[in-house]
């Protein structure tokens, strides 16, 4: 049995930080990847948590046999604790929390998004505007300061943030194609494109 | 450090509760702010308008701005020399914690969505998306329940005080009926919500 067990949706964009994780550590033969269904009560996850959501890794074995984790960023640091290869959260400060303060941050911008597409699977009666709008001119927002700190993303490591940033970015492409942020914002679009050439991002795509 | 916040955020409450617990408070400047409007305060710092918000203004972590309460939680927990509200990284009990801190912010989440989709005109609200988080919510508190040993096993922790702040905004928001069938869970949430570090947040 594989060490542990990530259930996960095709399309989820946070499911998608753990799966490029497993896939960047290597750790693809210790940790299995099923998908389920959310919002259905078929969902498989329902079998493990009352919260339904994905990502939502089950331990199988070792001393945390039986461990729950939701939330992604937490399922991504137990991952870095998964085989031999180098974690993807650096251990030392300052750089462990100028990390955590990036994949928060991006963290913050995927859930904007993400909170954007679900309110347009509403039907359209319910769809409220004012909140479509502000979060779209938030997300606005971050992709200009990242324009911005396009060359300080290209400097580092890879790691959580770093990825989980570019997943946003992807994810906004593929939800609003029509809302292209990449016009005008050059350093952002060459470091996204860097990113999702590689191929942990192709083998995850929605 | 700047903590700016939403004084009725309950995300923002669990920072301010744990900056209470480990006896943080006089080196925090907490910020009330005007989230979702152009004036609010944390765009000067991040471009995502999120809150909490923690600024550092000093120490080797200088120019540190970070967003998202678990994380802003942890580095506090770093903070000072109060005990730690969290077992040592690494373990099974590390991990349990952190497997019930992810579950009370997930239920959490789940109240907050509810709670800001009830607050829209009537005609906008999306009866589905209310049934589902309902539904969500009624399947977290059963499974609370079951495991209030669990809860009870340790006095306070990060991920307790998330769950306890969890249901002190379910109370203001949906009122107190959950405790009709959940007396165990109840009698728990009873005694966190007493201390003073939760008397002290309390949403006017």
């Amino acid at each position: 049995m594989p060490q542990a067990t990530l259930l996960h949706g095709p399309t989820s964009p946070f499911a998608r930080k753990a799966r490029i994780a497993i896939a960047e550590r290597g750790i693809g033969h210790l940790v299995a990847e099923v998908a389920v269904t959310v919002r259905t009560p078929e969902n498989e996850v329902l079998q493990h948590s009352p919260t339904g959501k994905v990502p939502a890794l089950v331990v199988n074995e070792g001393p945390e046999k039986g461990l729950v984790l939701i939330e992604s960023s937490l399922i991504c640091e137990y991952l870095d604790t998964i085989g031999d290869a180098a974690p993807l959260l650096p251990p030392a400060r300052p750089e462990h929390w100028l990390e955590r303060a990036l994949d928060a941050y991006a963290h913050a911008l995927m859930d904007s998004i993400a909170w954007r597409t679900r309110e347009f699977r509403k039907p359209e009666a319910f769809q409220y505007q004012p909140f479509v709008a502000y979060e779209y001119e938030r997300a606005e927002r971050c992709f200009d300061d990242l324009e911005a700190r396009a060359g300080g993303l290209a400097k580092g490591p890879l790691s959580h943030g770093r990825i989980l940033l570019a997943i946003a970015l992807d994810y906004s492409l593929y939800r609003f194609p029509e809302l292209d942020w990449r016009p005008a914002r050059p350093r952002l679009t060459a470091w996204y494109e860097d990113m999702a050439a590689r191929p942990s991002f192709r083998a995850t795509a929605p | 450090m700047k903590l700016f916040h939403s004084p009725t955020s309950p995300f923002a409450r669990k920072v301010r509760i744990v900056a209470h617990e480990r006896g943080l408070t006089g080196q925090i400047t907490e910020v009330p702010s005007q989230l979702r409007t152009p004036q609010n305060e944390v765009l000067a710092h991040s471009a995502t308008g999120k809150a909490p918000c923690l600024v550092v203004e000093d120490g080797p972590d200088k120019g540190l701005t970070m967003v998202e309460s678990a994380m802003v939680c942890e580095y506090l927990n770093t903070l000072g020399d109060a005990p730690s509200l969290q077992p040592a990284p690494g373990g099974p009990a590390y991990w349990r914690e952190k497997a019930l801190d992810g579950f009370a912010h997930a239920f959490l989440d789940s109240i907050a969505w509810r709670s800001r989709e009830g607050r829209r005109p009537a005609g906008e609200q999306s009866p589905g998306f209310i049934d589902l988080e309902t539904a969500r919510q009624a399947r977290c508190f059963d499974e609370l329940e079951t495991r209030v040993d669990e809860l009870a096993a340790q006095e306070i922790s990060l991920a307790r005080i998330l769950t306890a702040v969890a249901l002190d905004f379910y109370d203001l928001r949906f009122g107190e009926d959950w405790r009709r069938s959940r007396t165990r869970l109840a009698a728990w949430h009873a005694k966190l919500a007493a201390r003073p570090s939760f008397q002290a947040t309390k949403p006017a």
